[in-house]
């Protein structure tokens, strides 16, 4: 690198892994750095993040119809997902049990777990006919199978229980009228541990060749996991060492989605950084997960080769040697372990009542409350994402506000309950009926303020504090237009990043949303408060509906897909674990 | 001070965009988060009353000289007296806050006489460290300040370059009446003393009393200014209160307006000292006459 002064902060950080957020966890090993949005960009493009969560449901039932004459029935279960236009889609089959109305199936049925759908299960229980029983699973017609009944509920249901386990009545089909007591089915929800591994590694490399004519080399390591065609995937990459031809470099972490399994080969590649981007090589070598650990147990190192494509067709080993300092293998918790040991997710809504919507009399108003009972742009915004929330949350009471009205006393308030009791509101059908109501009761009026609502919601999370540390509060906030206190909602957000709160802005209308992108610290820039406090971490998402309203991706997923990923940053930098299981509970 | 002194550039006049476009040209690469950052980038107008708090750092080592000009203190004075009051405005709920902490002043004073309190506090990493706008190379190090007084300082980094990272728990006495704690980044030279790269101010009001439990685990984050009070670069720390108090959040709460009130005494003391020590005390006697006027004006 010599005397190159051009910036290269991005590019000499580390990235990849298992992203953390700009400060070190309490307890936990990280990547430390500043953001590099170009890679970053890059491993979401490739589905390295974790979109969602492959989840193994287990099902068992009791008290089943006994259909049969002479024997008891022989049940299986079918697993559907139910699709938004109704459609059934089927996800798996367990195994036929024979002569048994208390069935444990052996056989899991895979699905994918996303939390910022509604995934509506369907699961059929049938009595397969002796005929049959010597067929392949797969090849039963069901329509030749006695229907036993059918259960339905929602993924998050199971996750939310404690112990991932949920009973359910079993029903007739839709429609079909005939005895009651069909018995209960089980469905138990698990994470597989391997998708939830994490493997902390500290690499230590002596004796490299310097590149550098007046100086030493400055190395780095890049870590690839080789796919079937031959081809190098990036995973990981360490920071940069100046000056260093003996470097240490700090501890990676690496999961187990990123290497597939702890005996595929990767690629470990050495180069010495140029700020021109002209990195040059200086040796690689092959190695699996479980040779890294047999490199540290043994405290041996290995010999960086020089491809055969390198050198003249034959491969060179060099002097340079790669050791592996530390090396710790531990699974690490998930969203799923947070939720499902009794973890809830606390929905708080704030309604903008300024009066750029219009009069809600009008039909072009952005309130008008359509008597054919179509939902409005504020009304959808508050169904789809409390639809989905209001599973994690135990009491599923929500507080409800609303800004920029004028309230019963004739002033113009900033942070007033659309509830005239002034109390939460009881479920998604309370936050709708108490906006219907407060939308007869107010006048519009203004400005537009953030900060008074974020603040309530801020105090709020940390009282909650006081009691026990099991809630994290998620404030939906839906606006119209633009801000007038910028600075007094930036300040309000740099405060509230250091408590258990999520921010999801959604904006209606046609206005110019730029205000809310530089809210959104998706750009890399993070928030500054007037006093030059940084925002900690990044909890504000925005979205605005017109982009998205029609189309395949909902604004719910828009809005909520970067929530799990906040509550963890939250959880794990705070060291703190989740609740301890209570054996043997099951609902 | 300082931080005060950020709060008051919003309330600049419209004739000082004139100066903010010059500073939206010097940083054109960002044009857009320039704009909006618009009252922090006017900062640099207010050099001279940094300088002297910068000069003031100067003078306790050794090297600059005495601060003998009144008048960027008594214009700074104006602009804080002047700013104060709509910012207590917006902040209409914690006045509420205000009344229930003076129902337990009592409980606070009491506690507040009883002991200094002790903070855990990590210095965890810095960012983007410059000096002379060139990224440094190595060898940052951090200290921490109370009432100005080193009270701790980290291991050098002489790894981590512009991004030093140090991870270290220091344990660091909060004397009474501590406001602010600075923590001050350097970089180790030959020459022995620490060549300064920026400094932040914690107040003491960031991870004390508010909404949160008395020993929460605080992770926060500050911009740095450098000796002239250019932004370079953040540092991240986490802070946790070690001493638990008795009477728990609101007590903590309660010990804030306490503590500003004890202030006024010795503040006048001091003021024969300095000229600059002896503003922020009359400043503290004028806000502590807004704060009636706000509560009257919300109880309305």
């Amino acid at each position: 690198m010599g005397a190159c002064f051009s910036d290269v902060k991005g590019g000499m950080q580390a990235v990849g892994g298992t992203r953390y957020p700009p400060y070190g966890g309490g307890g936990s090993s990280s990547i430390i750095g500043g953001p590099n949005d170009a890679v970053d960009m890059f491993y979401r493009a490739r589905c390295q993040q974790a979109l969602c969560t492959p989840l193994e449901l287990s099902m068992s039932a009791s008290k089943l119809r006994d259909r049969d004459i002479l024997s008891k029935s022989d049940p299986m279960a079918v697993v559907y997902l139910k699709k938004r236009d109704g459609r059934l889609e089927e996800l798996g089959r367990t195994e036929v049990v024979l002569n048994s109305l208390d069935p444990a199936w052996i056989q899991k049925v895979s699905v994918s777990y996303q939390f910022e759908m509604v995934q509506n299960l369907v699961i059929h229980v049938y009595d397969v006919d002796t005929k049959y029983h010597n067929l392949p699973v797969k090849a039963l017609n069901l329509k030749d199978q006695e229907f036993l009944g059918e259960a339905t509920c929602v993924l998050s249901e199971i996750v939310t229980q404690r112990n991932c386990s949920l009973t359910i009545n079993l029903q007739n089909k839709h429609g079909q009228v005939g005895p009651r007591n069909l018995g209960t089915l089980t469905v138990h929800a698990e994470e597989p541990v391997a998708s939830k591994t994490v493997v902390n590694i500290t690499f230590r490399c002596t004796n490299l060749d310097n590149k550098d004519l007046f100086s030493k080399s400055d190395p780095f390591l890049r870590i690839s996991r080789i796919v079937e065609t031959g081809n190098l995937v990036p995973i990981c990459k360490t920071e940069v060492v100046n000056n260093n031809l003996n470097p240490i470099w700090r501890p990676i972490s690496l999961s187990m989605r990123q290497f597939g399994s702890k005996e595929n080969p990767l690629e470990i590649e050495c180069f010495d950084f140029d700020s021109d981007g002209s990195h040059q090589f200086m040796g690689t070598l092959k190695k699996s997960i479980a040779d890294l650990e047999k490199l540290h147990r043994d405290r041996t190192g290995a010999n960086f080769v020089l491809p055969a494509s390198l050198n003249r067709g034959r491969e060179k080993v060099l002097k340079g040697q790669l050791f592996v300092e530390q090396f710790s293998e531990k699974p690490q918790f998930s969203f799923l372990d947070y939720i499902s040991s009794g973890f809830e997710l606390n929905f708080m809504v704030a309604v903008d009542f300024t009066a750029s919507n219009g009069n809600p009399r009008s039909p072009d108003s952005l309130h008008y409350i359509d008597p054919s009972r179509r939902l409005n742009s504020y009304q959808q915004a508050i169904m789809d994402v409390g639809e989905v929330l209001q599973f994690y949350d135990s009491d599923r009471r929500f507080p409800a506000w609303g800004f920029g009205g004028r309230t019963y006393d004739g002033s113009v308030s900033h942070c007033f309950n659309l509830s005239p009791s002034g109390h939460e509101v009881e479920g998604v059908e309370g936050i709708m009926a108490a906006y219907s109501g407060a939308i007869h009761n107010v006048s519009l009026a203004g400005p537009t303020l953030f900060g008074q609502v974020i603040n309530k919601a801020a105090e709020i999370a940390g009282q909650s504090l006081l009691d026990n540390n099991n809630k994290y509060y998620v404030l939906l906030i839906i606006t119209d237009g633009v801000l007038t206190d910028l600075q007094e909602t930036k300040d309000a957000l740099v405060r509230a990043s250091d408590l258990p709160l999520s921010v999801l802005i959604v904006g209606v209308g046609g206005a110019d949303f730029k205000q809310m992108e530089i809210l959104d610290a998706d750009n890399g820039n993070r928030l500054e408060s007037s006093t030059g406090r940084m925002a900690t971490r990044d909890i504000v998402q925005f979205v605005p509906m017109r982009e998205v309203y029609g189309g395949q991706i909902s604004v719910v997923q828009a809005l909520l897909e970067e929530l799990p990923g906040q509550f963890l940053s939250y959880m794990r930098a705070r060291d703190i674990k989740p609740l301890p299981h209570a054996s043997g509970t099951t609902v | 001070m300082s931080g005060w002194g950020r709060q008051s550039t919003t309330l600049t006049p419209p004739p000082r965009l004139s100066i903010h476009a010059e500073d939206d040209g010097d940083l054109g690469q960002r044009p857009q988060p320039q704009i909006d950052r618009g009252p922090l980038n006017r900062y640099p107008q207010r050099t001279l009353a940094t300088s002297v708090e910068g000069l003031g750092s100067l003078v306790d080592l050794g090297f600059g000289p005495p601060i003998g000009d009144p008048n960027p203190s008594t214009d700074v004075v104006s602009t804080h007296r002047g700013h104060w009051q709509p910012r207590w405005k917006g902040r209409g709920p914690r006045s509420i806050r205000g009344m229930m902490n003076n129902r337990k002043s009592d409980d606070g004073f009491e506690m507040a006489s009883m002991s200094n309190r002790v903070l855990e506090l990590t210095v965890i990493s810095g960012e983007d460290l410059r000096i002379k706008g060139k990224p440094i190379r190595n060898n940052a190090y951090a200290i921490i300040k109370t009432n100005n007084v080193p009270n701790a300082t980290t291991k050098v980094d002489q790894e981590g370059g512009s991004y030093p990272y140090w991870d270290e728990k220091l344990l660091v006495d909060l004397p009474l009446r501590t406001f602010f704690i600075t923590v001050e980044v350097r970089r180790r030279t030959s020459s022995g003393v620490g060549q300064l790269i920026g400094a932040a101010s914690i107040p003491v009001s960031d991870f004390i009393g508010g909404y949160t439990p008395e020993n929460y685990l605080h992770f926060l984050s500050y911009r740095l200014r450098d000796a002239v009070g250019e932004r370079n670069g953040i540092v991240n720390v986490s802070v946790r209160v070690k001493s638990p108090a008795p009477y728990g959040c609101s007590t903590a709460s309660a010990t804030q307006p306490e503590m500003g009130i004890q202030s006024v005494d010795p503040g006048d003391g001091r003021a024969g000292g300095t000229v600059v020590t002896g503003m922020p005390w009359q400043m503290k006697i004028d806000i502590d006459q807004l704060k009636p006027g706000s509560k009257s004006m919300s109880g309305a």
